[in-house]
């Protein structure tokens, strides 16, 4: 049926019309880490039956990272069972986690039943890869996707800008806050309650804006489990 | 051994078999009312669904060949997410989906090679804030568009009977009873329950599956778009 295999093509063709309209002279030649980025985490709790999502507000605009936002939500729920925190170029990550949502809605609408997570994983790895190019070009999104599946429950993936995906068994960090990880190192723990995660959450970004200057604004908490996502404070949890 | 065929011949043998295919199409109930819309479809197959969502918004119910409706109902929903995508989830409209929907089947009808739509009909329907706005389309066999805002059946409330192309008087008079009981004041509940007890409609309720949805206009309200289509059997 052509017009259902194709549809992977017609979800990643922003992407690709993205890659071909790019300037050459931009191709490869921008510093990464020119790119300063955020803080985004996301670990089990509850013996691994949830898992608390969190990311700071802040979205930084230029190399003396001026504040273009305070609070811009990088949480983002895909669906149900599955929530995708972005880091790095703002406006390619809404774009990338904007294709995966319309593709996981449209696939389960067409299926008549779930996606599993993996499939989940996957695509999203293809729209990293097909994006290479805009990341080599100064423009990197790396993201954590948190999953529950029925069959395998809560899970945790963490993606780089070229694609690959490693899946984390107890948290997973990333953005220019990551230099807070010690702190999750030391004080996670799996038998964390729910209360305890999300209020280990919000220590965790206060404790990653006072040593990143990228890292700030308002903090943004969602909680996956068996029942499926939940906005702590209507997914704003502010100080 | 080559055989010419005059076109108007060829059209009417595709026409009449297009009708032979329907002539045994499950019965169809779609029910608008202030509350939402209801729709209710017989199936034969116990583990595939008759009715789909399109979008949030828009569900679609196919008659005829369950291949051809396959290949139809999916268009549609891929057609859907498009728009959704390049513009909004409250932009994707019913009218602008069925103009693809209605070229398919027509090119289908029409081109001899275009064979798995063959002999399929679909009934669109799209839920909006207020009932007024509701679009609800009925289209043939040949891709014509028919919109219609009161109760209607379609298909056939006994397929599996012979009837040689001849109109159904049962039909006939169910589609009577259907518009004098039609009240759109009447909540979906209520509505489920008048047409099990009518002696027409009772057959639906009693076959293998049934397969009820609503479309609730609440949720349109609210902008809740994913909690307007619900399953409820």
């Amino acid at each position: 049926m052509r017009v259902y295999t194709h549809f992977d093509n017609i979800a990643l063709a922003p992407i690709r019309e993205l890659v071909a309209s790019m300037p050459r002279p931009l191709n490869g030649v921008v510093n990464l880490s020119s790119w300063h980025g955020t803080t985004i985490a996301a670990f089990l709790v509850d013996n691994g039956r949830s898992i608390v999502a969190v990311s700071d507000g802040k979205v930084s605009e230029g190399q003396l990272l001026y504040a273009a936002s305070l609070d811009f939500p990088k949480v983002i729920e895909v669906d149900r069972s599955t929530v995708m925190l972005i880091a790095g170029a703002a406006g390619f990550a809404v774009l990338y986690s904007k294709i995966l949502k319309n593709w996981v809605e449209t696939m389960e609408r067409v299926r008549e039943e779930r996606l599993s997570a993996r499939a989940k994983v996957n695509m999203l790895s293809r729209i990293l890869r097909e994006s290479l190019p805009l990341a080599a070009s100064g423009f990197p999104v790396v993201a954590i996707l948190a999953t529950f599946d029925k069959r395998k429950g809560a899970r945790i993936f963490l993606f780089t800008p070229d694609g690959s995906n490693v899946r984390r068994k107890t948290y997973a960090i990333l953005g220019s806050g990551k230099v807070s990880e010690a702190s999750l190192l030391d004080n996670w723990r799996a038998d964390m309650s729910r209360e305890e995660g999300i209020g280990y959450a919000k220590k965790l970004i206060r404790t990653a804006a006072q040593l990143d200057t990228a890292t700030g604004g308002q903090i943004f908490i969602k909680v996956l489990d068996e029942n499926g996502v939940e906005s702590v404070d209507g997914g704003r949890a502010s100080e | 051994m080559s055989e010419f065929v005059e076109i108007s011949t060829s059209t009417r043998r595709r026409e009449e078999e297009s009708r032979r295919i329907l002539d045994r199409a499950s019965p169809v109930i779609v029910w608008p009312a202030e509350e939402g819309i209801l729709v209710i479809a017989t199936n034969r197959d116990k583990r595939e669904n008759r009715i789909h969502s399109i979008y949030d918004r828009i569900a679609c119910v196919t008659l005829g060949t369950f291949s051809g409706g396959t290949i139809l109902w999916q268009h549609a929903a891929f057609r859907a997410s498009s728009d959704g995508f390049n513009l909004s989830k409250g932009d994707v409209s019913c009218r602008i989906i069925i103009r693809d929907t209605s070229a398919l089947l027509s090119e289908s009808f029409h081109g001899l090679r275009k064979g798995p739509l063959f002999g399929v009909e679909a009934i669109f329907v799209e839920v909006d804030e207020e009932r007024e706005s509701d679009y609800l389309a009925y289209l043939n066999f040949m891709g014509f568009v028919n919109t219609f805002d009161q109760a209607r059946l379609f298909g056939r409330l006994d397929p599996d009977v012979d009837r040689n192309g001849d109109r159904d008087e049962l039909k006939d008079s169910a589609e009577r009873k259907l518009s004098e009981i039609w009240d759109p004041t009447r909540s979906l509940s209520d509505v489920i329950e008048i047409l099990n007890r009518e002696e027409l409609f009772r057959g639906i309720f009693t076959s293998s599956r049934v397969e009820i949805v609503t479309m609730d206009r609440s949720a349109v309200k609210k902008g809740e778009f994913n909690r307007v289509f619900k399953r409820t059997a």
